[in-house]
């Protein structure tokens, strides 16, 4: 193999840190210097905090299952991560530019982990760091904390490799066409999904306690023996419980954790080729059917002349995008998880706390579709006559047919699941939820106008998202803290209708001065 | 000749004024005429369409556009008005029909003439078999015909088109010549057009305007700016305008290199 993995990776840091093109050269000095002092200071003092609980849960029977399930959260969260990067940005552009060169794909392959292994291994310090800092209070010696953090270093760059792979290969066969890209996008925020519940889970869905059994506490132990990552869990444990030991049974788990590294990256270095093969897969291009009922639906909504047929393509322009649908999947999923494994709801009024935690979510992600498009498309409307009015009352009523209707639906279902509750508190409760994001709908849109955001990793996308989501969530606890109960219904709707009115006012004054 | 564009002193600024995009334009445009603004790249061209379209407003100065104000009078131009921008947007989650219905609505075309005149168009541009695939599996020339077709689509007396035959193979661009010259000939229609491509200038263009840095610097006929600019074709007149690099500078970078 050439140097040329070397120069692939020199690049590939150089466009990671490139917004901090400045200070580059003093970056990695300021890195480690702001490592060492979390790793001696900063975490042995976060510990020290929960020097009893800790060292009484370590030496529970939870802790002999809870260790190779958190070696395997972090082992999947680093095969996730580089996956979830690149699906979120599929650029099979700068592929073409490095496969035209007389470059090998393995030095490609090799020289793309290189180069996002410096930050990566930011991450591994900080959690190594906080994990060999929570085995002081046991006593571990620092023989057993080197062997901690080498088999957390091994488990973990293993997956990082696993990672890398699994995106080059996906990104060749994703980055082939628009829909796959969007697939893409889509399957990125679902994979969020498992994480969210598995930590839920243990917030609040008792899996600590199921733990605690030693029965079930066994059985989760050997089904998760089989994964790598269990190995280096297996040290920790038994370091737990024999500080200052380094047993001879350390060897096989140390000796398995460097030979799945290094199968890993064998098998890894052979899938190189097909990870950069620029093969056209299909020449089919994706077609629009003849509208069915639901676009007919929508038409008939807007009325007969030209802002029915405006509604339904706006539908048409939201729908077909996988990555759209996708947020609403994300959204009504995690709302489920928050009822299920946090409020478990009695009644209907968490469910209602919760709608005004995770809908504002789902009014941003309607409405930042405005602008995702591109300054182009939204210069569109501003050529028409009243483009203005038409791209606001379009983008309002698209909003409001579906972000409420969601919210609306998750309600009824709550109404049908929570036993006891009355029709008329049925018929309450759901009315407040629509009328609160209704009002949420009409908020995001008009922050989208006033800032918009043209992608969805800039900070007018965040800032947009935060704002109607910590908002509401601020006022709604506010009010409920001040008001009780009855304050959310005749305060908080209220006023936030006010406030969606005034901010979508003034995104549309801000949109018609656009340039 | 009635004028239909006339702009006095129209200028656009940006930052504190130290950027001029388009600095006191002085320009009329007839009814009927093809008329072409050439400049270099960034000279101000997209900028004084986007002024005329009442997509940016000016910093100062004004204009009018068949008799509406472009200050007060933004929907009524608009109305008149089809334009083919030089980054124009596109849903990309629309197929060509769809799109091109989108756009009418937007014009107001009524919902009876509206599927016909979409339908007629994609005939037009070759695109009619393609109508029902979404544009994001277009080519850049595809897109580019059904972005000339939904300027089209409301049928405007104005037309501006800035770049048209850029991305277009050589059968389409000859198709879109021969369109703008039947739609100011027979059809009665105002063109104007910004290119860089001088021989498409020169063969459409009544008369042609030089924009540089902002500045309107020569306007008049083909033979007016080769005569003004003492210069025997367009190319010349325009780089004796504008400024060019001479040929001794072309390969100036190898001097110092053994390049093989």
């Amino acid at each position: 193999m050439s140097h040329k993995w070397f120069v692939i990776a020199r690049n590939d840091y150089r466009a990671r840190t490139s917004s901090i093109r400045s200070i580059r050269r003093y970056f990695p000095f300021m890195v480690l210097g702001i490592l060492a002092v979390f790793v001696l200071y900063i975490a042995p003092a976060i510990v020290d905090l929960f020097t009893s609980e800790l060292v009484a849960f370590f030496l529970s029977q939870a802790a002999v299952a809870f260790v190779p399930i958190l070696f395997l959260m972090f082992f999947l969260v680093f095969i996730w991560l580089p996956v979830t990067f690149m699906l979120r940005d599929v650029r099979s552009e700068q592929q073409v530019l490095l496969v035209s060169a007389p470059v090998n794909p393995r030095d490609i392959l090799l020289g793309e982990f290189l180069g996002e292994l410096p930050l990566y291994l930011v991450m591994i310090t900080i959690i190594t760091g906080f994990i060999t800092a929570l085995f002081d209070p046991l006593g571990v010696s620092g023989a057993q904390k080197a062997i901690i953090v080498v088999s957390f270093v091994i488990t973990l760059t293993s997956a990082l490799w696993i990672g890398t792979v699994i995106a080059a290969l996906l990104r060749t066969r994703l980055g082939r066409t628009s829909r796959s890209k969007d697939v893409a996008k889509a399957i990125s925020l679902l994979l969020v999904v498992p994480f969210v519940a598995i930590m839920y889970a243990f917030m609040g869905g008792g899996l600590i306690g199921a733990l605690a059994d030693p029965k079930t506490s066994t059985l989760i132990k050997d089904i998760l023996s089989l994964f790598p990552s269990s190995w280096g869990a297996g040290i920790i444990t038994q370091f737990a419980a024999h500080p200052g030991t380094v047993g001879i049974d350390v060897v096989p788990r140390l000796a398995g954790s460097v030979l799945f590294l290094g199968a890993s990256l064998l098998i890894g270095m052979n899938l190189a080729d097909r990870a950069y093969s620029m093969e056209t897969a299909t020449f089919t291009a994706a077609r629009a059917g003849p509208d069915g009922v639901f676009y007919r639906t929508i038409q008939r909504l807007g009325g007969t002349g030209p802002f029915g047929i405006l509604l339904a393509s706006t539908f048409k322009i939201y729908v077909r995008r996988f990555q759209n649908l996708s947020w609403i999947v994300y959204i009504v999923a995690l709302a489920a998880l928050m009822n299920i494994f946090l409020m478990k709801p009695q009644d209907l009024f968490p469910v209602l706390l919760v709608s005004s935690f995770i809908f504002p979510l789902l009014a941003v992600a309607v409405a930042s579709d405005v602008t995702l498009r591109g300054k182009e498309t939204l210069f569109l409307y501003k050529k028409v006559p009243f483009g203005v009015e038409k791209l606001i009352k379009t983008r309002l009523v698209q909003g409001w047919l579906l972000v409420p209707v969601v919210a609306g639906t998750l309600m009824v279902l709550s109404v049908k699941l929570i036993p006891g509750t009355t029709l008329m508190a049925g018929v309450m409760y759901t009315v407040a939820v629509i009328l609160l994001v209704a009002a949420h709908t009409m908020l995001a849109l008009g922050l989208f106008l006033l800032k918009p955001a043209y992608d969805e990793r800039g900070g007018e996308f965040m800032m947009n998202m935060m704002i109607p989501a910590q908002g509401s969530a601020f006022f709604v606890l506010g009010s409920l803290v001040a008001f009780g109960e009855t304050g959310v219904f005749y305060f908080v709707i209220p006023v936030m209708w006010v406030v969606g009115i005034t901010v979508l006012l003034l995104g549309k004054r801000r949109f018609s001065r656009m340039e | 000749m009635k004028p239909l564009i006339i702009t006095k002193a129209l200028s656009k600024y940006y930052g504190k004024g130290e950027i001029k995009a388009v600095d006191s334009l002085d320009l009329t445009v007839y009814e009927g005429e093809t008329f072409g603004l050439l400049g270099p790249n960034g000279a101000g061209k997209t900028t004084t369409v986007n002024l005329l379209n009442c997509i940016i407003r000016p910093t100062s100065g004004t204009a009018s556009v068949n008799g509406f104000d472009i200050l007060t009078q933004e929907q009524e131009v608009k109305r008149i008005t089809g334009l083919l921008a030089e980054s124009p947007g596109l849903f990309e989650k629309l197929s060509a029909r769809e799109f091109l219905e989108f756009m009418g609505a937007l014009y107001d075309v009524p919902g009876d003439i509206l599927p016909r005149r979409a339908d007629d168009l994609l005939t037009l541009f070759g695109l009619d078999e393609r109508r029902d695939y979404l544009l994001e599996g277009y080519s850049r020339g595809m897109k580019q015909k059904v972005l000339i077709a939904a300027a089209l689509v409301h049928d405007p007396p104005i037309l501006f088109l800035d770049e048209p035959t850029s991305t277009l193979d050589p059968r389409a661009a000859l198709m879109v010549k021969d369109l703008i010259k039947d739609l100011s000939q027979k059809a009665g229609r105002t063109i104007f057009l910004c290119s860089h491509i001088l021989p498409i200038v020169e063969e459409l263009c009544d008369r042609i305007g030089i924009i540089h840095q902002g500045t309107l610097i020569a306007v008049g006929s083909v033979s007016d700016i080769i005569s003004q600019s003492n210069s025997t074709t367009l190319e010349e007149a325009f780089i004796a305008l504008t400024g060019g690099v001479r040929e001794s500078e072309l390969l100036a970078w190898r001097e110092d290199e053994n390049v093989t």
